[in-house]
């Protein structure tokens, strides 16, 4: 039998709680201040059919359907403000609070002493050597974004994205292939 | 009036067909046959193949509106990480300059 197959009930509850952490955020309270809103919900189906789409044969793109392969979910909302303060440290603190240990771990957590500094978040659910969901916030002074990325990730095809998509070189520990 | 008039109303006046005459054409064209059964099923076809069609051309849309969210998807999350990196950058920077 795969290994593969023995991580589905993790992937399945991985993407159950990947979609729950998103759904909790409450938005309501902030959208209506922002003069933009984007939001991309993307969940297992709608993957697999932009995966149709993304050509093999296209370096970026073949890489890009090697990644989302396994992945459950990207959930986006990114919204923008006229003016500063549109949104307080307590909205970004609520969103956080969700991401503790030991399910998640905070890989980058990068607090502006001053305020209206950028501040970033990048969390991640791991089990072992396999990702399972991640889980980045952006705060900037007109600016908050969470992505949440959820499903298993392979490290090495996240690698091979980076440079791509202003997706940052990433230096992650390599696989040992005996 | 011209003779040639003449003979032209002549030639064009309702005249009553003779007796048998409908009869003996029927019989010549046979059996009246029923179109209504085949216009019937030519319009299902036509309706199920611009419905396959229209799923198909809705799946495409669906798609490809798919592919270009994943793609801003991307691009939001690579934007963001590297805001995260610039300013690890910025924090090791002074930290060393201290």
């Amino acid at each position: 039998m795969n290994n593969r197959y023995l991580y589905l009930p993790l992937l399945f509850a991985a993407g159950a709680l990947g979609q729950e952490f998103h759904q909790q955020i409450n938005w309501d309270k902030l959208a209506p201040k922002a003069i933009e809103n984007v939001e991309v919900n993307l969940d297992g189906n709608l993957l697999q059919m932009a995966a149709k789409f993304l050509s093999g044969q296209k370096p970026d793109e073949a890489k890009v359907k090697k990644l989302i392969g396994d992945i459950k979910g990207i959930y986006v909302r990114s919204l923008t403000f006229a003016k500063e303060g549109e949104y307080s440290m307590a909205d970004v603190e609520s969103i956080r609070s969700q991401l503790k240990a030991p399910a998640w771990s905070k890989i980058v957590d990068v607090r502006s002493a001053k305020p209206g500094g950028d501040n970033a978040g990048v969390y991640m659910k791991t089990d072992g050597n396999q990702i399972l969901g991640i889980v980045v916030i952006a705060a900037e002074p007109k600016e908050l974004t969470v992505v949440n990325i959820v499903g298993a990730l392979d490290p090495e095809n996240l690698r091979e994205l980076s440079g791509k998509f202003g997706i940052p070189k990433i230096e992650l520990e390599k696989k040992t292939k005996k | 009036m011209s003779h040639f008039e003449d003979q032209l109303r002549s030639a064009l006046r309702r005249k009553q067909p003779p007796a048998g005459f409908e009869d003996r054409v029927m019989s010549r064209v046979g059996p009246r046959r029923s179109l209504t059964g085949w216009r019937w099923a030519t319009a299902a076809i036509a309706a199920s193949l611009m419905l396959s069609v229209g799923g198909y051309g809705y799946r495409q849309y669906q798609g490809y509106r798919a592919k270009q969210q994943l793609m801003l998807a991307l691009e939001i999350t690579g934007s963001k990480l590297a805001l995260a990196e610039r300013r690890i950058d910025q924090l090791s920077q002074r930290s060393f300059h201290e």
